[in-house]
């Protein structure tokens, strides 16, 4: 988050939705399927919803350039996390129940000089319901 | 998917079963732990997440509840990371549910998933005895603590792959396990029965086997007072100047009293397993305590207390001898809070949240200097006291303290000849023969009773068992007059009297037994009141 903020205004929106480009093609060569993408509520938005087998995964994006430096931007924080258990919780219950397995994964692209290919860390299941607490 | 662990918690030094219900379901990812959880217990999700991730588990995806039932007692410590732990492996299937439950489960764990030991082994597993439950899987490094109860099977476990292993059936059932922590390559535990004449050969407590009672040149009427202390469990005051070797004498007293049976050692052993002061891989504590606290303690330090209510030096010393350096010096609250232990040989202690009651049957030895400057009757040196300081020091130990105490002693300074040429006096082995044959005594005479030593009877007892000659009656009545004593201190010597006469092997108490008793009382600024 700190690290996209510090690039030059514009550019910061721009990296995030390559990022997310990225990362929902990237899935989809995986064999999920997209449900959404920038689910957003009044209390809270996902980057993107997808499908792996039974199992709704939330993905949170995280893109970076070398510009950024210092924040591995793998954490979520606490605040982040809140709106978007919020918003997973309003999406379950538009799409049919609580009672499906899920799972919040966090997507990292780095961007190299924006010249080669970029770098995708996936982590999966990276945080739970704890963040409420 | 549901599946239940059986734990334990601790309450005082008492055990009780803890059910610990995992449930593993589908929806959010989340993990919550309820049934009143400690701060320690919240943080062990952290523990258990990292733990089943570095032992090559993946930690599911799911919505984890667990439950610590009965849900309405408060619980606390880190000793249920392990059977949470592997409630939550049994409830992903990768550990038989019928396997899981014929233990109790035990365990703090670490990060990289090996198991550290837990406090209160020893009391869980008691209770997990009276349960009816007899097979343990506990760290590593408090298997001798448990094994030493009959009727246990307990499976040492050094990680949570460990405890896998063994819930699969993969483990030879093979008591030898090597032990990470305590630096040995190999640590053997041995299996119950011999377990008996391998006593433990580390214990927190200051080794009292180069102790002896013939170290203390002369001072024989102090000896012959620990002697009757320690026979018939009557607490004792020593006063002497510095230096003259009340110390020195009360860390021989328990060198004078029988080793702990088994029930007393398991007593023992329990306080300290609470207290966490076992050392890794120690057995059962076969030593009688010495406990000395200094006279700065805390009230928490010495009568016990803390959020989760630890045990103090008071308990410390249950069976044991309490050693109280200073009497006078000991802050006035903590010497009062003393008196219902001493009473009752145990403590109870009273929170919001409940009382809990801990033992603390034990002997007390105190000292004191006859004056703030310590040479108060003592031979060659000027005491600087006015007698103005001299009774306001006496003054801080309260009059019903001193009723709980039996024999006062004086101990007085030696000169330069007693500590050549004196008298050794007896060994402690000589002087332990004549205690044990007066405690057998003692044994037959309680049989059937709750108290089991003289210095335990009430007035009602006294009058019931204490038989005294003719002649020993006249000098008691005597006494009772030139001394105007009290109908306590009556008790008191009668009491003495008794211990002195079942050293002696007589049946009834005679004018020497009274006249020994009699030079117990109290000395020095101490004698104005009883």
């Amino acid at each position: 988050m700190s690290g996209v903020k510090s690039l030059p205004p514009g550019q910061a929106g721009i990296l995030g939705r390559r990022g997310e480009d990225i990362v929902a093609s990237y899935l989809e060569s995986l064999g999920c399927s997209i449900l959404k993408r920038n689910y957003r509520t009044r209390r809270g938005e996902i980057d993107l919803i997808v499908s792996e087998g039974q199992t709704t995964v939330f993905v949170e994006v995280k893109s970076r350039s070398s510009l950024s430096s210092g924040d591995p931007g793998e954490r979520v924080g606490m605040r982040k996390r809140r709106r978007i258990i919020r918003a997973a919780i309003s999406y379950l219950l538009t799409a049919g129940g609580l009672d499906v397995p899920c799972r919040f994964d966090t997507a990292i692209v780095d961007f190299h000089k924006g010249e080669s290919a970029p770098i995708i860390t996936l982590i999966k299941n990276s945080f739970d319901l704890d963040a409420q607490s | 998917m549901l599946s239940t662990v059986y734990s334990g918690g601790v309450t005082g030094v008492d055990g009780y079963i803890v059910e610990v219900e995992v449930d593993v379901s589908k929806g959010l990812p989340d993990f919550t732990i309820v049934g009143l959880p400690d701060t320690a217990i919240q943080e062990s999700r952290e523990r258990i997440r990292a733990s089943i991730r570095n032992s090559g588990w993946e930690f599911p995806a799911r919505r984890i509840i667990v439950n610590l039932a009965p849900a309405v007692m408060k619980k606390g410590g880190t000793g249920f990371d392990l059977a949470i732990a592997l409630g939550i492996l049994a409830s992903l299937g990768h550990i038989p549910q019928d396997a899981l439950r014929k233990f109790v489960v035990m365990g703090e764990l670490s990060l990289d998933g090996s198991v550290r030991p837990a406090r209160g082994a020893l009391c869980i597993a008691v209770s997990a005895l009276e349960s009816g439950r007899n097979s343990l899987l506990v760290p590593a490094e408090n298997a001798n603590e448990v094994r030493a109860l009959e009727g246990i099977t307990a499976l040492p476990v050094s990680s949570l792959e460990d405890a896998y292993d063994v819930l699969n059936g993969r483990f030879d059932g093979s008591l030898t396990v090597a032990c990470k922590r305590t630096g040995d390559s190999t640590t053997d535990f041995r299996p119950r029965d011999t377990l008996a004449d391998h006593p433990s050969d580390s214990d927190p407590l200051e080794s009292a086997e180069s102790l002896d009672l013939s170290d203390v040149i002369g001072q024989m009427h102090a000896k012959r007072a620990l002697e009757i202390a320690a026979a018939g469990w009557h607490n004792v005051l020593m006063v002497g100047p510095p230096g003259s070797g009340k110390t020195m004498l009360a860390k021989r007293l328990p060198t004078l009293m029988p080793p702990p049976t088994q029930s007393e050692a398991i007593e023992i052993t329990k306080v300290y397993s609470v207290a966490g002061l076992l050392k890794p891989g120690q057995g059962l504590i076969t030593k009688r305590p010495f406990r000395s606290p200094h006279h700065t303690s805390s009230y928490a330090g010495l009568v016990g207390g803390g959020p989760m209510i630890r045990p103090g030096e008071i308990s410390l010393a249950h069976r044991g001898v309490l050693f109280l350096d200073e009497l006078p010096e000991f802050r006035r609250s903590v010497l009062e809070a003393m008196r219902q232990p001493l009473e009752e040989g145990k403590i109870t202690i009273s929170r919001a949240s409940g009382s809990v009651t801990l033992p603390a049957m034990s002997l007390m030895v105190a000292s004191s200097n006859p004056c703030p400057c310590g040479w108060r009757g003592a031979h060659g040196r000027e005491c600087s006291c006015s007698p103005r300081a001299v009774a306001s020091y006496a003054g801080r130990i309260s009059g019903p303290l001193l009723d709980r105490i039996d024999l006062f002693v004086e101990v007085p300074r030696l000169d330069i000849q007693d500590l050549y040429g004196g008298v050794k006096g007896e060994t402690s082995r000589e002087v332990l023969a004549r205690v044990m044959s007066a405690r057998e005594i003692q044994v037959k005479r309680f049989e059937g009773l709750k108290i089991s030593f003289n210095g335990e009877m009430s007035s009602r007892e006294v009058a019931r068992f204490c038989r005294v000659t003719e002649e020993g009656r006249k000098l008691l009545m005597k006494a009772f007059e030139s001394f105007s004593l009290s109908s306590r201190s009556y008790n008191k010597i009668l009491k003495v009297s008794q211990t002195i006469a079942d050293l002696g092997g007589d049946t009834v108490i005679d004018k020497k037994h009274i006249a020994e008793a009699l030079s117990y009382r109290a000395i020095l600024p101490w004698n104005r009141r009883s």
